[in-house]
């Protein structure tokens, strides 16, 4: 049996004495590329997150707008005990709403004292909301009259208040309490 | 690596980056950072600002598109390096056909430049070093490249000179089936 012996000076492969210097990058170079994606990963990853954030509000709207539009939905029909609850002169909210147009609404808020102002916002954003389940219209007018309202005021809610209006006053007021601990 | 194990190990990694895993994509870019670098050195003619320039776009566009990888059809390298053709093509239309067209004369029409023979067996050796193990990558450095003798590197790795031999002979052994099959 021939001996396996191990011969120091045996080239690397046929023809190939030595091998080349290997190009290398240098360490600033490697660390800062992978930094950089890195960072663009973070950035996907938040995109995405508020993409599926948006999906999912919008897939919300939609079952809103839907059951708001659907001709024999029981809760149009004969709302529960603990349904919209009259307002002021005894209609409920969808029903004040179904009655004023937004832009008869709007036109009152020009030169009207600031209450008055906050009031008849707060009335287009509720008629878009329930008449056309339009979310986006809603929030654009309830974040006036919410920019009407000082932060140091605290904020009651009334029974007929909609769900996008409660939960923006509580993200207001959440944001402020942020504020508040901060500084 | 076994193919199979590798594609395990890669898809796993890549499940990982996708869910914002910054470890995993870390392991995927230091295995990979050396041959991609490498490659691209050769690709650009050791032009070491475009090198940079180009590694850096196509790891970039790796963190970016990371999601079409696919372990079953190639390897985390083969992918990246099919990234860096299309880059070094793109930027062969600005970059080359100016430089070309300055110092020689020569319109490159945005081919990416093929090497010359010479070149192309430095690459392949180069490549073929880059795609063996740490250790074995080690071994072969040390002793064809900076040509030290075997007692030396046993100094330098404090072992003795048995252990070296027998991690050349491996290394050696390896480094010569990858090279068979890259070179065909």
């Amino acid at each position: 049996m021939a001996e396996n012996r191990f011969d120091e000076d045996e080239p690397l492969a046929p023809g190939l004495p030595g091998i080349p210097a290997i190009p290398t990058a240098s360490p600033v170079f490697r660390r800062a590329v992978l930094e950089k994606t890195t960072e663009t990963m973070r950035g996907i990853r938040r995109r995405w997150r508020l993409m599926m954030a948006a999906g999912l509000c919008a897939a919300y709207a939609a079952g809103f707008a839907t059951m708001a539009l659907w001709p024999g939905s029981p809760e149009m029909e004969s709302p529960a005990p603990g349904g919209p609850a009259p307002i002021a002169d005894g209609r409920s909210v969808f029903e004040a709403a179904e009655a004023e147009e937004p832009d008869m609404l709007l036109s009152g808020v020009i030169g009207a004292p600031r209450e008055e102002q906050i009031r008849l916002l707060k009335e287009t954003g509720n008629t878009y909301l329930s008449r056309e389940g339009d979310i986006a219209s809603a929030l654009y007018y309830y974040r006036q009259a919410l920019e009407l309202i000082p932060t140091s005021r605290t904020v009651t809610f009334d029974p007929h208040d909609t769900w996008l209006w409660i939960s923006l006053n509580e993200s207001r007021m959440k944001e402020g309490n942020h504020e508040d601990t901060r500084s | 690596m076994e193919a199979g194990e590798r594609r395990w190990l890669e898809r796993g990694l890549r499940e990982a980056v996708l869910a914002g895993d910054e470890q995993a994509w870390k392991a995927l870019y230091e295995a990979s950072f050396d041959r991609l670098y490498a490659y691209v050195h050769y690709r650009t003619r050791g032009d070491r600002q475009q090198a940079e320039e180009i590694v850096q776009d196509c790891w970039l566009i790796a963190v970016r598109r990371i999601r079409r990888f696919d372990p079953d059809r190639g390897a985390f390298i083969q992918w990246l390096i099919g990234i860096a053709d299309n880059v070094l093509r793109n930027h062969g239309r600005k970059w080359w056909r100016r430089r070309w067209t300055e110092i020689a004369g020569i319109e490159a029409q945005g081919r990416i430049p093929s090497p010359s023979a010479s070149i192309e067996q430095t690459e392949s050796v180069a490549m073929t070093l880059l795609s063996l193990p740490p250790a074995y990558q080690a071994v072969l450095r040390a002793k064809y490249e900076e040509r030290l003798p075997v007692v030396e590197i046993a100094t330098r790795w404090h072992t003795t000179p048995k252990a070296v031999e027998s991690m050349l002979s491996r290394a050696r052994q390896a480094f010569r089936t990858a090279y068979r099959q890259a070179t065909g």
